[in-house]
């Protein structure tokens, strides 16, 4: 327990500047709601930055582990601790999950703290408004989960390319994310998918804000899950056996 | 199990580079071992290799008779010359965090080698100079209780008029009845009456690999001028 904080700890150190950046780009963002609710009075347009800021926390997660495996600098000291990759680069995902967490719930509290004297605005809305929350902020933490495991097994690759083929790691590493982004779209969009994945139907209706529900399929998580999963672990392969200091 | 670091025709490259070619040894424990060469002749690579933190392009490496990979980090303390620790600690925090890391790290040996250090404890790692920043790393790769330390250039950066006695002091953490240390280093006459044995490379081949006794009996020579006889 003692090995994991200090490892976590070590981790949260070493992005924290990011992490408070993060916040202080809340706040601004914060601001810039007050400033249009100045300039456009009245109207629902002041809550479009707060929507941008809680989607912009799609990218969160995996620039956060991006940052952190940087901030290792060359690795020996990273690879030079016998530890299971796995829980290296757990430590890194929970720093960054933490710190996302952290951020979305500091953007909840502000939109709330703006809206209370808004309310008229958005009162016809507003369970809609109440569930879409609940809604959005799982699944923009779950993409930011899948969008981390492929900078992590991207920046894995790189790594173990660098030493081999020089200059052209980053060419081939740029391709290897063109062909397994559009491998798991063809994936994705193919009728085999829809007939394998899409059970556990879950309709999301919001009536006040959207004409249609929003509809997921269990069957799409748990793919998710496996793609999450399995490039984790080719990620903590990589490190273990191919990755140099 | 046997206990020792063996390399069986290992060869090394990088890109299109080779850093090392066809290498053959094998070190036992309880030996003091300098590895000598010009810049560029391989010595880094040599130990980065032994530590399990690069890896062969052919050939294969064993450390006690497993295959070395990243996780040799369990028997092996190594330090780099280039490596600078988490700049977001202070030394003591630095050293907290091997202790947490390292079952085998001895706080208490760690703190008597830092006072020989002379460093703070309290100082933060990214205000060392480049000399605390080496001896820093002494303190934390010696005071593991491993059989294989691992140290790539420790002399450099260190002041010349206490780099005698750091020395030293640093020899006297090295329990040679169940430990190996093996450096890298440009300073062969401030090393040649600690080491037991050199191997010396040349050109990313092994031109010698002998004991220090073995080299002044023979050929009645001290390291250094051996070297310039041999690398002209």
């Amino acid at each position: 327990m003692r090995q994991w904080s200090a490892l976590f700890i070590k981790d949260f150190k070493l992005t924290r500047s990011m992490f408070f950046i993060g916040i202080v780009m809340n706040v601004l963002i914060a601001m810039l709601t007050l400033f249009l609710e100045r300039a456009a009075d009245d109207s629902l347009l002041m809550f479009v930055p707060l929507a941008i800021a809680a989607a912009i926390h799609v990218i969160y997660v995996p620039l956060f582990v991006f940052v952190g495996l940087k901030s290792e600098g060359n690795l020996h000291l990273w690879l030079s601790n016998p530890q299971p990759a796995v829980k290296l680069l757990l430590s890194k995902v929970a720093n960054s999950l933490l710190m996302v967490v952290i951020s979305l719930v500091l953007l909840y509290g502000f939109s709330r703290l703006l809206i209370v004297p808004k309310f008229n605005l958005i009162e016809p809305y507003w369970t809609d408004t109440w569930k879409v929350g609940w809604f959005i902020f799982p699944n923009v933490i779950w993409i930011s989960i899948e969008l981390s495991a492929w900078v992590m097994v991207l920046w894995a690759l790189y790594q173990y390319l660098k030493l081999k083929i020089g200059r052209w790691s980053w060419a081939a590493v740029a391709g290897a994310a063109i062909l397994s982004g559009s491998l798991n779209a063809l994936i994705k969009s193919s009728a085999l998918y829809r007939y394998v994945m899409n059970w556990g139907s879950i309709a999301y209706p919001f009536p006040t804000i959207l004409s249609k529900p929003i509809q997921t399929y269990v069957g799409g998580y748990v793919y998710d899950l496996i793609m999450i999963v399995g490039l984790f672990i080719l990620t903590a392969w990589l490190v273990d056996n191919k990755v140099e200091g | 199990m046997s206990e020792m670091i063996r390399m069986t025709n290992v060869t090394k490259k990088y890109v299109n580079q080779i850093a090392l070619q066809d290498i053959s040894l094998t070190i036992p424990i309880g030996k003091i071992i300098g590895i000598v060469g010009e810049n560029g002749s391989g010595k880094s690579t040599l130990l980065k290799l032994m530590s399990g933190l690069s890896l062969p392009t052919s050939g294969s490496v064993t450390v006690n008779g497993e295959t070395a990979n990243r996780r040799t980090g369990k028997v092996v303390s190594y330090s780099s010359e280039s490596s600078l620790f988490y700049p977001i600690f202070t030394v003591r925090e630095a050293m907290q965090f091997q202790a947490s890391q390292f079952a085998d790290f001895n706080p208490a040996k760690a703190e008597e080698i830092m006072k020989l250090m002379r460093l703070d404890p309290q100082m933060k790692i990214k205000s060392l100079s480049k000399g605390n920043r080496g001896r820093l790393q002494i303190v934390l790769t010696l005071a593991r209780e491993v059989p294989y330390i691992l140290m790539d250039e420790p002399l450099s950066g260190l002041d010349p008029m206490i780099r005698d006695s750091i020395v030293k002091g640093m020899i006297s953490y090295v329990d040679l009845k169940f430990q190996t240390l093996i450096m890298t280093s440009h300073e062969v006459a401030e090393i040649e009456t600690l080491i037991d044995g050199f191997i010396a490379l040349k050109d990313g081949s092994l031109l010698k690999m002998a004991d220090v006794e073995e080299l002044h009996e023979s050929e009645a020579l001290r390291i250094e001028d051996w070297m310039k006889k041999a690398y002209v």
